[in-house]
């Protein structure tokens, strides 16, 4: 069968911020070019698109300037055998949400752009590879998931969000007017061209797409809860805070050790906000090794954190392991724990951490003063949980800063003296972007703008 | 009623902008045709201001030009100031404008008309249409004259129903001083076509001995002149007139406010949607209350008349009180008014009842250029007329259709805009409705244009040879662009910095036996295409996705009505509109991805269905049954 391939569209096909594995899928004409670009595959005689299809290729991501973003795995399925029915790819990567977006971004700007909502599965009904007798339920397939993803979106949307979002387009809207009522009416009595005027507005946009965009975290953690890392050396009470925070008192069942991706993640919920305890599977051993895996396996826990707790034997010295973990929690919410405070206090801790705290967990009985603790810093660090709260995910995240990209540029342009209609090119670029959040926006817009605020007429 | 001999291929009604570039498009591709107007002496009249052009309108007139049309010869032939405006600015926004001698300008067209073969221009008011089974096939005049004509092209202007407003008076009219059109707006409704109404205006007229130009700024035309025409040569010689600028007063606003309610905008007497872009003074003096004047243009109307346009008047009050408004303008202390100023109400179709060649939905082989589309300006009436004029002629030949999209003209988003979208208020074009603008600029458009024209028979051998010389000569000089610019670097390098001219390399570049305005033409082109190569190649690569969708044919058998899955308002969009391919179906409003999505779905499945019922035909032909 011949297939009609599509403009190469991309996504993140698995679930944001997940630990584990995270998968960056591409379907289109240029799947394999762009896989050529940017993967090295192990065997070095190997060209990407050349290799088997359906078959597991090991070897590294690189940017331009041959940088290694990850190691990873590639998988090409050649069209017409894929999901999409075109040429798809996939790179398997280690997880995490920077790395992830990283090699998103690098390949978007190969040439791919990213997949709307529900685009691979459209994709693949209109190469034909779902049974024509299905092509019903597809439809319904396609409208629910628009209009699911849609609610869903509207009651991220609800509050604040949109307001704001809505807020920051008509500024785009009347910078363009600008640029456009200096553009189409030169005859027209509306004032000399004002570098000030768009430099005004270019600051205050910028400035509100920034603070959005540093919404992301909260929004982030009311989704997915926020990541906690529970680290120190053996035998300091790792289990007993585990199973006091979790309120278990059954006898803890060591999980067995694999790999790095075996991670096991417990969650408990706090005034409607979860806590993910991360990787409980490595430090669940108590036989934990104070030597290279043991810091190994804490600092691999801590960078998937967003707080840390650095649990310390209160009767035993600060100790250059302590420190070099300490060290390594930097940007993190940081909590020092110094537990059997009831065997003396030996310990001179760093006193920088966020929060310092001397306990005796053995005599705890309540979890409630640790975790109200643990909250209330979660909410110092930009944590917001009222109802206006404005969140924004992971793509609206990506699309603001695509957005800010064509701002800066058309910044970069506009000290240029660059002649006004490639600014607008730019704007409007940004604009489009920022648009694809909450959809519309079309040209009608500008112009009514433009009427309204210049008396333009002959 | 007389039946006139002649059937025609192509009948013209109405012999403004719109109707003389049909009317001379039909009987240049060869077609039999008859150009019908009330006033034979007011052919090609310019009922407003005296100018053709300025942004995206002189973009228009040029690619009137290069596909053959006759709007930009005629200015050039008879312009009295020209001017490029936005030099300032990019090569993609620069756009030439012309004050022309309105009587040469009429006695010009109407000259080309009466000496065209196969044009037979006549005088006439058309009462009816005479429509047979969806069909036109001709029409017939308030005298008892039936004209045969298998395409009829109606390009009616202001004078369908035409109201004329001087204060809270008014009367029926087609433009002051014309009787306007009564019954033909109802043989369309008979025909199913809806008519609403516009409204649009223009200011008073002054004559030159009762101005005071000391008190003015002057505005000289450019030199070297920008001619609208590829085939007027840079040595033909125009003695050029100025224009005139002066402003309002504090006093001109105290007159429109105190008198507002004499206004039959305000007095709510004019039900008709005036143009936001061309608003009344009264209009800017209400809704701009902080500005405390407004500037008015002064520009000759002729050479061989003493009357004066006043740009920036335009107006719908009592006499007495524009008397008075002008009185307190600076400069026109003593001015006297010869003609007044006046607002007109017509009937227009709103044109998404147009298939995108411009051609009624209702009627079959009827095709509506210009205002009765809800358009504004002469050029844009002139486009829709030349298209209108191509696609009646291919009609009168069973041919199919010539379409330019939006990537190929304005010519093309002006078109498509009006049959998507529609409008309701007097549609005007400007550069920020193409969203290919970069490329679709007034110096290409022979570029862009010219060979298309040629294929339809419609440009002269001259027009065409000079294209292909042009062509050849940017290829020759982009071959030598390699070449070192005594700079460091090659002359093509060099001349990409923005303060760099191609003309710098003229001795290298340009051979002495080239003639000298294709060359200069010619030079422009690789200066441009260097200069501002990255944007050039991203709206070409924008272009590419957007034939991609407009590639995707959507079929006649898809029935909007079984598709549950749209929603209703989409579906009444989509029904209404019918759109012809994918990407149309996408620029309407309130139409979403998803929408376009489950159309795409069920063409494809469509397909399928199709074949498939056709083998379980076939089975069942071969078991007997």
């Amino acid at each position: 069968m011949m297939i009609d391939q599509l403009e190469t569209i991309a996504a993140i096909a698995t679930p944001l911020g997940e630990g584990g594995i995270s998968i960056i899928r591409l379907s289109g004409k240029t799947a394999l070019e762009i896989a050529d670009r940017i993967f090295f595959p192990a065997d070095m005689k190997l060209r990407p698109s050349q290799a088997e299809s359906h078959k597991v290729v090991l070897g590294r991501i690189m940017d331009e300037t041959h940088l290694t973003i990850d190691q990873c795995l590639y998988l090409p399925m050649k069209a017409p055998r894929s999901y999409t029915g075109e040429d798809v790819v996939e790179f398997h990567l280690h997880g995490g949400i920077f790395l992830t977006r990283k090699v998103l971004e690098l390949v978007l700007s190969k040439g791919a752009r990213l997949a709307q909502p529900g685009e691979y599965t459209k994709r693949a009904f209109l190469n034909g590879k779902l049974d024509l007798t299905q092509a019903e339920s597809v439809l319904d397939v396609i409208r629910s998931t628009n209009d699911h993803s849609l609610k869903l979106s509207q009651r991220l949307l609800e509050g604040q969000l949109s307001k704001r979002i809505e807020d920051s387009l008509e500024l785009f809207t009347r910078m363009l007017a600008y640029l456009e009522a200096h553009i189409d009416f030169p005859e027209e009595d509306i004032g000399e061209e004002n570098l000030s005027f768009l430099t005004q507005h270019y600051q205050l946009v910028r400035e509100k797409l920034l603070n959005l965009i540093h919404t992301e975290n909260s929004g982030r953690w009311l989704r997915e809860g926020i990541r906690v890392a529970i680290v120190g050396q053996p035998n300091v009470g790792k289990s007993t805070l585990l199973n006091l925070l979790l309120e278990q008192d059954r006898a803890i069942v060591s999980a067995v050790p694999g790999t790095t991706r075996d991670t096991i993640e417990e969650t408990y919920n706090f005034d409607g906000v979860s806590f993910r305890l991360i990787d409980t599977a490595g430090w669940r051993n108590t036989l934990d090794p104070v030597e290279q895996i043991g810091m190994d396996r804490s600092r691999q826990s801590i960078q998937k954190a967003d707080i840390v707790i650095l649990l310390c034997d209160a009767s035993q010295p600060w100790s250059a392991w302590e420190e070099e973990i300490y060290q390594s929690a930097e940007g993190k919410i940081r909590i020092i724990l110094l537990n059997k405070i009831d065997l003396g206090l030996r310990c001179q801790a760093t006193q920088s951490a966020h929060q310092l705290l001397k306990v005796s967990l053995l005599h705890q009985t309540s979890p409630i003063a640790i975790k109200q603790i643990l909250l209330e810093l979660a909410l110092k660090q930009g944590l917001n949980v009222q109802a206006d709260a404005v969140a924004i995910n992971a793509r609206h995240a990506f699309l603001i800063q695509e957005c800010l990209i064509s701002l800066e540029k058309f910044h970069v342009e506009l000290l240029k003296n660059t002649p006004y209609e490639f600014l607008s090119l730019e704007l409007r670029d940004a604009k489009a972007r920022l648009s694809e959040i909450i959809g519309g926006g079309d040209n009608e817009e500008i112009l009514d703008c433009l009427f309204k605020n210049f008396c333009i007429g002959k | 009623m007389y039946t006139f001999p002649k059937e025609y291929d192509v009948i013209v009604v109405g012999a403004g902008h719109a109707g003389i570039e049909a009317a001379l498009a039909a009987a240049r591709m060869g077609r039999e045709t008859l150009l019908l107007t009330i006033n034979l002496d007011t052919i090609g009249q310019m009922s407003c201001n005296p100018a053709i052009g300025g942004l995206a309108k002189g973009h228009l007139v040029r690619e009137i030009d290069a596909l053959g049309g006759e709007m930009g010869r005629a200015t050039d032939q008879t312009g009295i100031q020209f001017r490029m405006l936005n030099m300032r600015k990019g090569p993609a926004v620069r756009a030439p404008r012309a004050q022309c001698d309105k009587k040469a300008y009429q006695f010009y067209m109407k000259w080309v008309c009466e000496r065209t073969p196969k044009l037979d221009v006549k005088q006439g008011l058309i009462s009816r249409l005479i429509v047979q089974s969806g069909k036109v096939t001709g029409i017939e005049t308030d005298f008892d004259v039936k004209f045969q004509g298998r395409v009829v092209v109606i390009t009616t202007g202001t004078f369908l129903r035409g109201l004329i407003h001087v204060g809270t008076k008014n009367r029926p009219g087609g433009r002051m001083g014309d009787i306007p059109a009564t019954t033909l707006s109802q043989s369309f409704m008979d025909n199913g076509i809806v008519m609403s109404r516009l409204k649009t205006g223009t200011p008073p007229r002054l004559v030159k001995k009762s101005i005071d130009f000391s008190k003015m700024g002057i505005q000289p035309g450019d030199t070297p002149i920008p001619f609208f025409s590829y085939s007027t040569p840079s040595t033909f010689h125009v003695e050029q007139v100025p224009c005139w600028l002066t402003h309002t007063t504090e006093r001109t606003a105290q007159i429109i406010r105190e008198n507002l309610h004499l206004s039959p905008l305000y007095a709510g007497i004019i039900e008709g949607i005036g143009p936001r872009y061309c608003p009344s003074i009264e209009d800017k003096v209400v809704r701009f209350c902080d500005k405390e004047t407004h500037q008015i243009y002064l520009e000759p109307e002729g050479r061989v008349t003493d009357e004066f346009y006043v740009n920036g008047c335009s107006t719908s009050l009592p006499f007495p009180v524009q008397v008075e408004l002008i009185h307190s303008i600076v400069g026109l202390e003593n001015a006297d008014i010869i003609r007044p100023a006046y607002a007109i109400e017509y009937d227009y179709a709103d044109p998404i009842q147009l298939h995108p060649w411009l051609e009624t939905k209702a009627v079959q082989n009827l095709f509506f250029a210009g205002q009765i589309n809800g358009t504004s300006g002469y050029e844009e009436a002139a486009a829709q007329g030349l298209y209108a004029g191509i696609n009646a002629a291919s009609r009168s030949r069973d041919e199919a259709p010539f379409l330019l999209d939006r990537s190929q003209a304005y010519l093309g988003v002006l078109v498509d805009d009006l049959v998507t979208k529609g409008t309701k208020e007097p549609y005007r074009m400007f550069t920020s409705r193409a969203e290919y603008r970069l490329v679709l600029r007034q110096d290409n458009a022979d570029l862009r244009l010219t060979d298309l024209a040629h294929k339809l028979g419609l440009v002269k051998e001259e027009a065409f040879s000079r294209l292909m010389k042009k062509m050849e000569i940017i290829q020759a000089i982009k071959s030598k662009l390699g070449l070192p610019s005594g700079e460091g670097v090659s002359m093509h390098q060099f001349i990409r910095r923005p303060e760099a001219s191609v003309e710098r390399f003229r001795d290298k570049l340009v051979e002495a036996e080239w003639e000298p305005d294709i060359a200069r033409e010619a030079m422009e082109q690789v200066d441009i295409n260097a200069k501002y190569e990255g944007y050039i190649q991203r709206e070409v690569d924008n272009i590419r996705k957007f034939k991609e969708l407009e590639s995707k044919i959507i079929p006649e058998w898809l029935n909007y009505q079984d598709i549950k899955a749209l929603r209703t308002e989409s579906r009444l969009k989509l029904k209404e509109i019918q759109p012809k391919t994918i990407g149309q179906a996408s620029r309407i409003m309130g139409v979403s991805s998803a929408d376009i999505s489950i159309l795409l779905v069920w063409i494809k499945r469509g397909k399928g269905h199709s074949s498939q019922q056709q083998a379980s035909g076939e089975a069942a032909n071969a078991l007997g049954s």
